[in-house]
């Protein structure tokens, strides 16, 4: 089972390394606006404790991203017409469901960190160039948060994603309602962030996580050879 | 135990019946031509072979593996090239079969071995680090086939493998497709409306319409039991007035086209050309040339759907 997960992500990994050029034009945007733009426009109430908005940001970065990926991993599976044949083969439908997911949970992430990354660089110079004295920007809760929760707001989208995709037929409306599946996970973000201990983040994650399962869940089961074949 | 067995295989979608009391059965070793035109059926029955949708009722087992049941096993043991390539354009030609052998569990070293035996033998080894989009239709196909093959799979299932490609293209397909069958061993189901290609590279054919198997054999049993009518050609150097009338009199032509001094007689049976002969000679014409035409395969596909239709109506 895993080795045959792993193929299919293997694949698609395989398939973003060609793509690189392509990945590196539409990430591109996303990566000067939240790794750069944003925390050195922000970076005086960051410094000043201030982090609910940025956090907030990447919280949607993160279904922005997520949904992205799936478009590319799923979407576009069925729109060149490769999908068929994966499901020829020995691969059961839920490996296949599976490795693509994890294909966009991987991808997604290490452009997440690597934004993460370049944010925390940007904030640290800001702050020095205003003077702020040499600290991390953020709490150790908050950058766990910031760690965690878009890992499951990643399996959230992307099972999102797919169901979504299952049921329309064309890229744009899958696109539009990519945009607002981030709105509930964005609702959610700001009220765990307006009372953050140790134990709302615990719960929060605890709750979504089990709601990411669920509609995985439901998603596997839509993810089916008979369905699929016929599309 | 045969390679392939159905048993009043029917598929219906939405009330629409797309393959209908489907009863066959495949031999091992052989290519066998699943020939029939657009829309009679063939794409579903391969579907339906692979489990990739159920059946409305009757059973198809492949390998003796049910196809609805067991299709997991089933899909272990068989490859296929179904109407739409299935490459990635975007990966080379190496990791497109990599990924392949990979899901099809082939250890590392036999997947070096394999890829490069299979691309060696269609000559695609040069070109292995090439993306596959830069490539032309006649290659890809080729190459989709050597992914077919990759885990030396029983059969392989192969849907119009050269539809959609040039005449030098097609002649290329078809040759490798033997000499793969050949050297690999292996069972090949290919779906083709195409007659020559039936014709040239078929051991064994089915012909089916509108869901229906028509007939099924060796294209030479085919042509042979299903064209009992003989096809005369005879040039001759004068049309004497009567000659005609006499012909159409003899009871076994079914038809005469006078075309110049060119006869093309309908006869019911192949070997009639003697009596032929001698009539034309009794009427003083000089023969230049007298031979039996043999029938295209096409004529009798064309024939066979006819004759259902009618059946039908
Ligand atoms: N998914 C489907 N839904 C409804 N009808 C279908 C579907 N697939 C095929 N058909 C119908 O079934 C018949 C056989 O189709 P198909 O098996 O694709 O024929 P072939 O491959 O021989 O061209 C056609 O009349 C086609 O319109
Ligand atoms: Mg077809």
């Amino acid at each position: 089972m895993l080795h045959d997960i792993w193929c299919v992500t293997w694949k698609e990994l395989m398939l973003a390394r060609r793509n690189l050029k392509s990945y590196l034009t539409s990430y591109g945007l996303v990566v000067g606006l939240w790794g750069v733009f944003l925390p050195a426009s922000s970076a005086d109430s960051i410094w000043r404790g201030e982090a609910t908005i940025s956090i907030l940001l990447f919280a949607y970065l993160s279904v922005l991203l997520g949904s992205g990926q799936t478009i590319s991993t799923f979407v576009s599976e069925r729109m060149q017409k490769t999908l068929g044949t994966l499901l020829t083969t020995r691969l059961s439908d839920a490996t296949i469901y599976l490795g693509k997911v994890l294909a966009v949970i991987l991808i997604s992430y290490a452009v997440m960190l690597l934004v993460l990354g370049l944010h925390l660089g940007t904030l640290m110079v800001v702050g020095q160039l205003n003077g702020y004295p040499l600290r991390f920007p953020y709490s150790l809760l908050q950058f766990v948060f910031l760690l965690v929760l878009p890992l499951i707001s990643l399996l959230y989208t992307s099972s999102l994603g797919v169901y979504i995709s299952l049921k329309s037929t064309n890229i744009r409306g899958q696109h539009f309602l990519n945009l607002f599946m981030g709105l509930p996970v964005f609702v959610m973000f700001y009220f765990v962030l307006q009372s953050l201990t140790w134990e709302t983040l615990l719960v929060s994650l605890a709750v979504f996580g089990f709601i990411s399962l669920l509609i995985t869940r439901f998603s596997i089961a839509r993810f089916n050879r008979q369905r699929l074949i016929l599309m | 135990m045969y390679a392939i067995e159905t048993f009043a295989l029917t598929k219906q979608y939405d009330g629409v019946t797309a393959l209908s009391d489907l009863t066959l059965t495949i031999k091992r070793g052989t290519i066998f031509g699943f020939l029939g035109p657009n829309g009679a059926g063939k794409t579903t029955t391969m579907n339906l072979l692979i489990g990739l949708i159920p059946p409305t009722s009757g059973q198809a087992r492949v390998l003796g593996f049910d196809s609805t049941r067991e299709a997991d096993k089933v899909r272990e043991r068989i490859g296929a090239l179904l109407e739409d390539h299935g490459l990635y354009e975007y990966l080379s030609a190496y990791d497109n079969l990599e990924f392949f052998a990979r899901i099809n569990k082939l250890t590392k070293s036999e997947r070096a071995a394999r890829i490069q035996e299979l691309l060696e033998k269609v000559g695609l080894w040069d070109r292995r680090d090439q993306q596959v989009k830069e490539w032309s239709k006649g290659m890809k196909q080729k190459l989709a086939i050597c992914r077919t093959l990759l885990h030396r799979p029983q059969i392989i299932f192969l849907d119009e493998p050269t539809s959609g490609l040039d005449p030098a293209s097609q002649r290329m397909v078809r040759e490798e497709i033997l000499k793969l069958k050949a050297s690999e061993n292996v069972t090949v189901f290919l779906n083709t409306h195409n007659l020559d290609e039936a014709e040239r590279v078929c051991d064994e054919l089915a012909i089916i319409n509108k869901g229906r198997l028509i007939t099924q054999g060796h294209p030479e049993e085919i042509k042979s039991t299903a064209a009992s009518d003989g096809h005369i050609v005879a040039v001759i150097d004068a049309l004497p007035q009567d000659l005609e009338r006499h012909l159409r009199d003899l009871p076994f032509v079914k038809s005469l086209e006078i075309n110049g001094h060119r006869l093309r007689l309908v006869t019911d049976t192949p070997s009639r050309s003697a009596e032929i002969n001698r009539l034309l000679v009794q009427h003083g014409v000089r023969v230049e040339e007298l031979r039996r035409e043999s029938v295209s395969l096409e004529e009798i596909f064309l024939q066979l759907i006819e004759e259902e239709q009618e059946h039908a109506s």
